[in-house]
């Protein structure tokens, strides 16, 4: 072996790269960041497109679709049931037990007819419910509704037949005009897209941002790495560029997923309003990107910092809690679309996202001032984690 | 060539390094030897760049490791006591990581790595990943990864241990080689026939203070025997009584 002339001097940006670049294919060969970079987004979309099916069947109050109800006294009042029928309302006579019936879910509501109300001018039917099941509140409202409509109809009748108008009994009448964007309950599950996203944001690169920090000392390889000529900035980027990296394709395939899924169940239930557009989607991806770049740098800084892959395990894995709670408040009760929110970071992301979702206009300078307050978190961030990265404690601990 | 001037090294109370001198000159194979928690990693520490001295300086031909880190860590490979290979990658991604951060690439690389391959004979491992690698072939890959931007200074902590014979006579071997192409080579082991074959010069070591140093003769002249256990032993006797320093490090 013959002494050679030094190697070139390479620019930073091509050491950046290549760590960058070992991070991506070490970690594409590790199941954990695998799993949780490509099997975790696709959860909160299926579970959500699952909900949001059950929900659109239960809440379903549309009278063209069939429903079944129990009757006890089947034979006392032969027009109400005539009537019932002809309402798509399909009768099945009780005559054992009807309150063990409904309790036990065997059907949604029982229509308890007193004896001989065929034979009075007036009576009371008992609907026996269980209102602890949301899924029979669709059948208990659709009989209660026609059992109204056929006494108003028998009323209307009789004051027609003494020559009095049927509207002086009925001075008011209710008519329910919903003014949600489609009047119905695909929206609420639509705003938990955004707590879901928040969450996959903290997520993804987890793993990844633990393996390479805190992994690397527990490893022993911190060692021959910090020996080559890399500045600690240099390796603090490639590492949290790699994070970046499997955190956009975990965003990504779970805003896919959603949209996918939604769309599925949205087709399958005409009456359901149909998902926010495509163009909504690549939206929330592109608001996404700051946050990912805050997210990654945080988790990165936070395991370097800790002693042991487990302790740092369990600090990225409350870190999601933080941004979650505020999300999902938000999915009740939007955020206002104003200047001082748009400033904070997270929180002008949240705002950005719930306009998207409900469909509503972006207004580009609280965009801007998101992006920018958040890349400017980021920056911080960054400039903190190359400070610590230059301790030797951070490497050995001893 | 390393230098190395009253480096003191401490943590917290415990000082593991004092007022150290020694010099490690281009074209010898100088031996740093001392018993457990002498001092020596953390010495090589220093030298890499990876702590800072509380006091004294350190030099990689000119260079200080502390105001001049990336210069003297570019004139430097180093073999660490701990191998710490990645298990996901394989032996040959392992160099090529390695020499892309020196600022190689393309088919000089990959020349250099087949060339290190055949020499350290780990050709039947190249391409596999490092998971389940014995300690041999861990170091192996270490030296390979060293010595890939073909340093002019060479740290070598424990270079054959784990190794099987052949092995460890084709290290040694390479050893002199780079000793013979004018290099410097700084080398730390507890195998005193390996210390024997191979040191042209030696610094012994004990509670962080340099307790001897010179050629392998004159160290065997002043003890009185040929017996470099004995030389070994007799110096660190001989050094003046202090309360052991525990290497933190």
């Amino acid at each position: 072996m013959t002494a050679v002339a030094d190697p070139p001097v390479s620019p930073w940006w091509r050491r950046v790269v290549t760590v960058l670049r070992k991070e991506i294919r070490d970690h594409t060969r590790d199941r954990r960041s695998l799993v949780l970079a490509l099997i975790y987004p696709l959860f909160g979309p299926i579970l959500i497109s699952v909900l949001l099916d059950v929900a659109s069947t239960s809440f379903d109050a549309r009278t063209d679709r069939p429903v079944v109800a129990g009757v006890s006294g089947y034979a006392e009042v032969p027009a109400l049931l005539d009537f019932l029928s002809r309402q798509q309302i399909q009768l099945v006579a009780v005559d054992d037990a009807p309150r063990a019936v409904v309790r036990t879910g065997r059907l949604p509501v029982v229509i308890e007819i007193p004896a001989g109300a065929g034979r009075r001018d007036s009576f009371t039917v008992r609907l026996l419910v269980d209102s602890s099941r949301v899924a029979s509140t669709a059948a208990i409202t659709r009989v209660s509704d026609a059992i109204a409509a056929w006494g108003r109809a028998v009323a209307r009748d009789r004051l027609a037949a003494r020559g009095i108008d049927p509207t002086v009994i009925e001075p008011v009448r209710i008519e329910r005009l919903s003014v949600a964007r489609d009047a119905n309950i695909a929206l609420f599950f639509y705003r938990m897209i955004a707590p879901l996203l928040i969450f996959m944001v903290f997520l993804g690169a987890v793993y990844l941002a633990i393996d390479t920090t805190v992994g690397e000392r527990e490893r022993g390889s911190w060692e021959p790495l910090l020996i080559a000529p890399v500045r600690r900035w240099e390796l603090l980027l490639g590492k949290a560029g790699a994070a970046f990296v499997f955190s956009l394709v975990t965003v990504a395939l779970n805003l896919t997923v959603f949209r996918i899924a939604l769309g599925v169940v949205a087709g399958n239930r005409p009456g359901l309003a149909a998902p926010p557009e495509l163009a909504a989607f690549a939206g929330l991806f592109a608001v996404a990107v700051p946050l990912i770049a805050l997210a990654v740098m945080l988790q990165i800084t936070i395991a370097g910092l800790t002693r042991s892959m487990k302790e740092a395990q369990i600090y990225l894995g409350l870190l999601p809690l933080l941004p979650a709670f505020p999300s999902m408040l938000a999915a009740f009760v939007p955020f206002a679309a104003d200047w001082t929110v748009a400033a904070v970071p997270l929180l002008g992301q949240m705002m950005l996202f719930g306009r998207l979702i409900d469909g509503a206009p972006l207004d580009l300078g609280h965009v801007l001032l998101a992006t920018a307050a958040t890349g400017l978190a980021t920056v911080l961030v960054f400039m903190v984690a190359t400070r610590l990265f230059e301790r030797e404690r951070l490497f050995f601990p001893g | 060539m390393i230098e190395v001037q009253g480096l003191t090294k401490s943590f917290r109370a415990l000082r593991a390094v004092s007022d150290l001198s020694l010099v490690a000159r281009d074209g010898e194979i100088t031996g740093l030897i001392g018993p457990n928690g002498a001092g020596k990693t953390t010495t090589f520490r220093v030298i890499y760049g990876l702590l800072r001295p509380d006091a004294g300086a350190v030099r990689v031909d000119g260079y200080d490791v502390v105001a001049d880190r990336i210069a003297a860590q570019r004139r430097l490979g180093a073999l660490p006591d701990v191998r710490g290979l990645y298990p996901r990658l394989t032996a040959r991604e392992h160099i090529r990581y390695f020499g892309r951060l020196q600022g190689l690439d393309g088919p000089d690389l990959d020349h250099r790595i087949d060339s290190l391959c055949t020499r350290l004979d780990m050709t039947d491992i190249a391409d596999r990943r490092a998971r389940g690698f014995s300690r041999g072939q861990e170091l192996k890959v270490a030296l390979a990864r060293a010595l890939v931007h073909q340093p002019h200074n060479i740290i070598l902590d424990e270079p054959t241990n784990g190794l099987d014979v052949v092995s460890s006579r084709a290290v040694r071997a390479l050893i002199r080689e780079m000793r013979d192409a004018g290099r410097c080579v700084l080398i730390s082991s507890h195998i005193m026939s390996e210390v024997s074959a191979l040191c042209d010069r030696l610094a012994i070591i004990t509670h962080g203070r340099l307790v001897a140093e010179g050629t392998l003769a004159e160290l065997r002249a002043r003890a009185g025997t040929d017996d470099l256990e004995e030389v070994f032993i007799g110096t660190l006797q001989a050094a003046p009584g202090e309360p052991p320093a525990e290497d933190a490090a």
